[in-house]
């Protein structure tokens, strides 16, 4: 992501400036280079024609003399003397010659003059050779092939004359010129040429016969003459003349070159003397030839490099103050995302990016303000909350305070109520047996009802004494070995006493050797008895069943009357404290505290109680206990009278 | 953000070196700026005139002497091969970028110097420097070394004083065997004295008093030709005198300025122009050809004919071979 939209930003802006202006460098460069191509190319054909006409110039006036020589004074029939002054005469004259010989029509020499040989009586005889048998034969002038001079290295050609007589026009004899090409060199190297052009002579064995620089003829440069002029590999190339000496200079050469194959713009003339061909050759060296394209190219490549400079420069600032402002932007909104809404997008300009700029501000400023009023809420509502956890401790701590007040007060209660309560029963039983002497029938039984309701009154304390140590987590339990069997004879035999005046039967049905288990004996009794005493409570007739089985390796105890049921709507009621439903039929009351204490001695034994029932169907209360060792009993029945929390 | 004002800095700096560049390449045209220093040996006196073609010719092609090219130079300095090598050691010892040797002997001994280095040798004049040994061929030069010779014109020189002399029966050519180049240049002429038909008398001269004396000793029917023999240099105005005084005709291969001197025709060398011509050799070495591929050039002969001496000596030339001289001292 990093600087990705600079990047694009930037390159486009590049490119947009510099793709149009070489595009145009292009078209002109190519458009220029073919121009001037042509150009040079017309020009190098000019230069060539007009050495070429130089140069036959220069051979037909040397003709010229040769015939002039012969003829105005019928040379060939002068003396020796006077031939050889004449030849001497017209030797220093024209000093392209090198040598000069006169031949009779038979091809011997008659005289000879040179410009570095001494001149000797000579009678050589040519009649044979080229130079005297064609002139002669056709009474034309001979041209020979140019050959080198083996002590100078210079180039050399024979021109032969025929010598025809005034009268008869017989050819009677052949005047021979020896040619020192060395002095058209001159003519070339007098031509006033441009730059890097160059002209030269090739001959029909490729030499180059004259140049500009002695040195190229002399060291027998070879030249292969291209088939079309053009652009072509031109001799300066081979001669180490044509070095570029720029480097776009080079870099053209080298295209130009591999494109095309040459380096050089050259023209070719051909010129004919008798039998002889000669090439005049212009060339002009590329980077000169071009010199115009590779201007245009230079200018363009300074222009793009300035535009390129420009248009970056100018692209990085346009943007900055684009891209700047995003990235601020975005590095904010990454700040307020990781939660700090502190941060603010500065804002530089008036537009689009500004107006943008001030709408994220103003966003973020809502969204500060909103934050911050949850925030506050958030508080009030959180402070109020700790003030009512406050109070409801403080609450909860002086309910337990009081409850626990409570149940010292019962206990204490209870245990200074029981014990002049049991001193009243024992004497009122006293007094009822006659132990203090004799009662009457009335007082017997006025001291039973008193003796029957201290114990109904004991019951009821001892009830609110065994609530209040099982609320206060003081319950202990007495742990010895239980027989069932024991335990629920003596139940059975107690509740029968419950039921001797009612038109009830109590029928019991326990399965011999029930398993032993580990409990508190007194504690099961007394949820056996509660059962079966509230059973006989709310029985009018009929009767009640208590049964015992092994279940689950433990015992289940069904105790079952037909009495007055209890109503659904109190079924939630029946292990509560202090709650007993009442019942028209008994109008008794009880404590209301015998089941929740035998649910509890219950769950204090690892067991479980719960009942049916239908109101005036009667009640069925099961009981199940399971065997325990004596380690399990004082573990469950220390979890199961934990306070509760 | 310091990251991007880094890159942009960097991308600044490659434009701006760029566009350096660019001028660089623009403005890097093959201006001259190097300077050259010729060291020039020279034995002969009369061969300082080479000197004045040489200067003249290297400032047209652009070499000022005191801005771009610098002349060693102490002058001739004696004939003798010890002292030769001394004074080449002495000038490549001061990099000269090209050593310009006059004559044979100062251009065998740095020829001999110069073997194994990169220092080219430009000569001018020698003569025939293929049979001096000089250079393996006109054409490729082979080696360090490469110059302008002499034409060969020796024999063509005779037949010109011959030519004006036309009685002459015998010719006295002094030469000192000791003088190398005295002997070259006599090596072809008893084959052209017997082709011209006189007689060549014994000639070898060790001193200029010799010469002199032998001059006063010819007789009427006898010419002197006199041909490039440093050791009797300082005896030529003596010799001249005596010949006038004896009226004997004196033809010179050796230098056109004995005609002005004494002698009564010259066909050879003007040094000047041959100076001339080698500077363009020197001019292309300076520019990287290589001695080996530049051709050893040769140089043009040129008639001088001193009439007034031909009218002292009662000579009547004719006008066609008046015509015919390049330079008639009248």
């Amino acid at each position: 992501m990093r600087g990705s939209i600079r990047n694009r930003l930037t390159l486009a802006f590049i490119g947009l400036a510099i793709g149009p202006l070489l595009l145009v460098g292009i078209i002109l460069g190519v458009q220029s280079y073919i121009a001037q191509g042509q150009q040079a190319l017309n020009l190098q054909s000019e230069v060539a024609q007009r050495v070429s006409s130089e140069v036959t110039a220069f051979f037909t006036e040397l003709e010229q003399q040769l015939r002039l020589t012969s003829q105005v004074q019928g040379l060939q029939n002068l003396d020796q003397d006077e031939q050889q002054s004449i030849l001497s005469e017209l030797l220093s004259y024209q000093d392209v010659f090198d040598e000069l010989v006169l031949l009779d029509s038979q091809g011997k020499e008659q005289t000879r003059v040179s410009r570095a040989d001494i001149t000797v009586e000579s009678s050589g005889d040519r009649s044979e050779a080229e130079e005297f048998v064609i002139p002669l034969a056709s009474g034309q002038t001979y041209y020979s092939p140019v050959r080198f001079d083996q002590a100078t290295g210079e180039p050399l050609m024979t021109i032969a004359v025929p010598l025809i007589d005034v009268r008869s026009g017989v050819t009677d004899g052949v005047l021979i010129s020896e040619i020192r090409i060395k002095k058209i060199w001159d003519l070339i190297a007098n031509l006033q040429v441009s730059p890097g052009q160059s002209v030269y002579i090739v001959d029909a064995q490729d030499r180059v016969i004259a140049h500009r620089n002695p040195s190229v003829v002399l060291r027998g440069t070879t030249f292969q003459l291209p088939g079309q002029n053009g652009i072509q590999p031109g001799l300066g190339g081979t001669i180490g003349e044509a070095a570029a000496n720029t480097l776009p200079d080079r870099i053209l050469v080298w295209l130009v070159k591999t494109a095309i194959g040459g380096d050089a713009v050259l023209a070719v003339n051909s010129i004919r003397f008798g039998a002889q061909e000669f090439n005049i050759v212009a060339e002009q060296t590329l980077p000169e030839a071009l010199a115009l394209a590779i201007t245009t190219v230079r200018i363009t490549i300074g222009l793009v490099v300035a535009m390129l400079v420009i248009a970056a420069s100018l692209g990085i600032v346009s943007v900055r103050q684009i891209t700047v402002p995003i990235r601020s932007m975005a590095s904010t909104a990454q700040a307020i995302s990781d939660g700090d809404l502190s941060q603010q997008v500065q804002i530089t300009s008036q537009d689009e990016l500004g107006v943008l700029a001030t709408a994220f501000n103003s966003m973020t400023a809502q969204l500060r303000g909103l934050i911050g009023n949850l925030e506050q809420q958030v508080a009030e509502r959180t402070r109020d909350l700790e003030d009512a956890i406050v109070e409801a401790v403080k609450a909860r701590a002086a309910a337990e305070e009081a409850n626990a007040t409570k149940s010292r007060f019962l206990a204490n209660m209870s245990h200074e109520l029981r014990t002049p309560l049991n001193a009243i029963l024992n004497f009122t039983e006293f007094v009822s047996e006659g132990i203090y002497g004799p009662v009457n029938e009335k007082q017997v039984h006025a001291l039973r009802q008193a003796l029957a309701s201290g114990s109904h009154l004991l019951s009821l304390i001892n009830d609110v004494l065994d609530i209040t140590k099982i609320e206060a987590g003081m319950m202990e339990l007495f742990i010895e070995e239980v027989d069932f069997n024991a335990v629920l004879a003596s139940t059975v035999s107690v509740g029968k006493g419950l039921v001797k005046d009612k038109p009830v039967r109590l029928i019991a049905e326990v399965e011999d050797d029930l398993p032993k288990s580990f409990g508190d004996n007194r504690r099961l009794r007394q949820v056996f008895l509660n059962v079966v005493s509230n059973a006989a409570k709310f029985t009018k007739q009929g009767s009640i069943t208590l049964t015992a089985s092994r279940q689950d390796g433990g015992i289940e105890v069904v105790i079952k009357d037909t009495g007055i049921g209890i109503a659904p709507e109190d079924y939630d009621k029946v292990f509560e404290t202090f709650r007993q439903a009442k019942h028209d039929l008994t109008g008794a009351f009880g404590t209301g505290l015998g089941m929740p204490i035998s649910k509890h001695f219950v769950e204090m034994h690892g067991g479980r109680i719960w009942f049916e029932s239908q109101p005036n169907q009667g009640t069925t209360f099961y009981i199940r206990l399971p065997k325990l060792t004596q380690e399990q009993m004082q573990t469950v029945s220390q979890d199961v009278s934990a306070p509760a929390a | 953000m310091v990251h991007s004002k880094l890159k942009s800095i960097r991308f600044f700096s490659l434009m701006l070196l760029l566009l350096a560049m660019l001028t660089l390449t623009a403005c890097g045209s093959a201006e001259q700026n190097k300077t050259y220093t010729i060291g020039i040996v020279n034995y002969d006196p009369p061969l300082n005139i080479v000197l004045d073609g040489l200067k003249e010719g290297m400032t047209e092609l652009g070499y000022l002497e005191g801005e771009n090219i610098t002349y060693v130079y102490q002058g001739p300095i004696a004939n003798d091969p010890a002292v030769i090598d001394a004074e080449i050691q002495r000038l490549l010892e001061q990099n000269v970028d090209l050593l310009f040797t006059m004559g044979n002997p100062t251009t065998l001994a740095a020829k001999a110097a110069v073997e194994g280095t990169d220092t080219p040798v430009v000569f001018c004049p020698t003569i025939n420097p293929v049979g001096a040994g000089i250079v393996e061929s006109i054409s490729q030069p082979g080696g360090n070394v490469t110059g302008v010779q002499r034409g060969f014109t020796v024999d063509k020189s005779l037949e010109w004083l011959l030519k004006l002399a036309p009685d002459a029966k015998k010719v006295y050519v002094p030469y000192n065997p000791d003088d190398i180049i005295s002997t070259i240049a006599v090596a072809s002429l008893p084959e052209a004295t017997a082709q011209l038909g006189i007689e060549l008398i014994p000639s070898e001269t060790y001193t200029p008093e010799e010469m002199v004396a032998t001059v006063e000793n010819l007789s009427k029917d006898t010419v002197v030709f006199l041909v490039p023999v440093p050791t009797l240099d300082p005896g030529i105005q003596d010799m001249f005198e005596a010949a006038a005084e004896h009226d004997i005709i004196v033809g010179s291969f050796y230098l056109s300025s004995h005609v002005e001197t004494g002698a009564l025709v010259f066909y050879g060398s003007e040094f000047p122009a041959m100076g001339k011509q080698a500077a363009r050799l020197v001019d292309q070495i300076f520019r990287g050809t290589k001695p080996a591929d530049l051709p050893v050039e040769t140089d043009e002969s040129f008639l001088y004919i001193n009439l007034k001496r031909a009218e002292t000596l009662g000579l009547d030339i004719p006008d066609d071979i008046l015509r015919q001289a390049d330079n008639v001292i009248r």
